[in-house]
């Protein structure tokens, strides 16, 4: 399987040695290896690195907002534990690499519409409060059922200030 | 109002409810950037503010403390409820804290590195966050 470097260094292996395997027809294997050289190793290589990059944004994500979880966890009263449900957890992940790949103008607009996901968010999690205490409705279906807010506003939101300078 | 910090509420938890928050948090890592991807920056930037773990934790908050009080022999659903609904008002106290961490990278990475940013927004974030909750203690005295 070629993937990435591997693929690289497979087609100058097959350059410099002939081949892995003893070929009977020395020209067609010659085609083979240009194509594995020109085009394969460009494209694996491609592949592999936005798979790469996915999956450090998957752990760097997964770890950063289990530790605020876990941070809210340690603390009482329930109120001042709440605080670290809305700690910038994504946006910590996020924003370090998209800062280093894209750069500052780039991580700039996130941030502009990170300010209105998070206007939606207060009003999501304030409705959510609001219903649990009043109501004393179950959380699961609550927090789930009241999901629209955030969505309604965050997206509400961004239609009508979609044409902010940045 | 004392703010208490115990290591002891640590051992309540179990390692599949840890790997759950983490599972969502990386999903929504993910999902962030691929939204950016696609849709843009400006529409991307919106899911970094997403209630990722909102649900699943006011889910075990509510699960916890009923199981709490099952021990004591009674029925402790809406002492759960409660517990999750005073949770979630903290988290939007914590909202206005990430609002600020939102306008201080949006303000400042045009002026400052990016390092350097992300350290200013997070201490914003805390004490807006803090600041907030203690406000709202003052006037509600919960």
């Amino acid at each position: 399987m070629l993937t990435g470097k591997k693929g690289q260094f497979s087609g100058i292996f097959l350059h410099e040695s002939g081949g892995w395997h003893s070929n009977p027809e020395p020209g067609r294997h010659l085609a083979g290896k240009l194509l594995i050289q020109m085009y394969l190793p460009a494209e694996s290589r491609r592949l592999n690195s936005a798979m790469e990059e996915l999956l450090i944004r998957f752990l760097i994500g997964g770890t950063v907002v289990s530790s605020f979880a876990l941070l809210g966890e340690v603390f009482r009263p329930k109120t001042f534990a709440g605080l670290f449900g809305a700690a910038p957890s994504i946006a910590l992940a996020s924003l370090g690499l998209t800062i280093v790949h894209h750069g500052h103008a780039y991580a700039a607009v996130e941030a502009r519409s990170m300010l209105l996901g998070a206007i939606a968010f207060f009003l999501y999690a304030s409705s959510v409060s609001w219903l649990l205490l009043r109501h004393k409705t179950h959380s699961l279906v609550t927090t789930l059922a009241l999901m629209p807010v955030w969505f309604g506003v965050a997206l509400g939101l961004y239609a009508l200030l979609v044409r902010w300078p940045a | 109002m004392i703010v208490k910090a115990s290591l002891d509420s640590l051992k309540e938890i179990k390692p599949h409810e840890v790997g759950m928050r983490f599972l969502f948090g990386g999903v929504c890592t993910v999902a962030a950037y691929l939204i950016a991807k696609h849709f843009g920056p400006a529409v991307g930037g919106l899911f970094l503010a997403f209630p990722a773990i909102f649900p699943a934790s006011a889910s075990l908050i509510e699960k916890h403390e009923k199981k709490d009080k099952a021990t004591v022999g009674s029925d402790g659903t809406e002492r759960g409820r409660v517990a999750a609904g005073l949770d979630a008002a903290g988290t939007a106290m914590g909202c206005i804290g990430l609002m600020g961490f939102a306008l201080v990278v949006w303000r400042a990475l045009a002026m400052q590195r990016g390092g350097m940013v992300l350290a200013e927004a997070c201490l914003a974030w805390l004490v807006l966050a803090v600041s907030a909750w203690l406000l709202r203690v003052r006037h509600s005295g919960s």
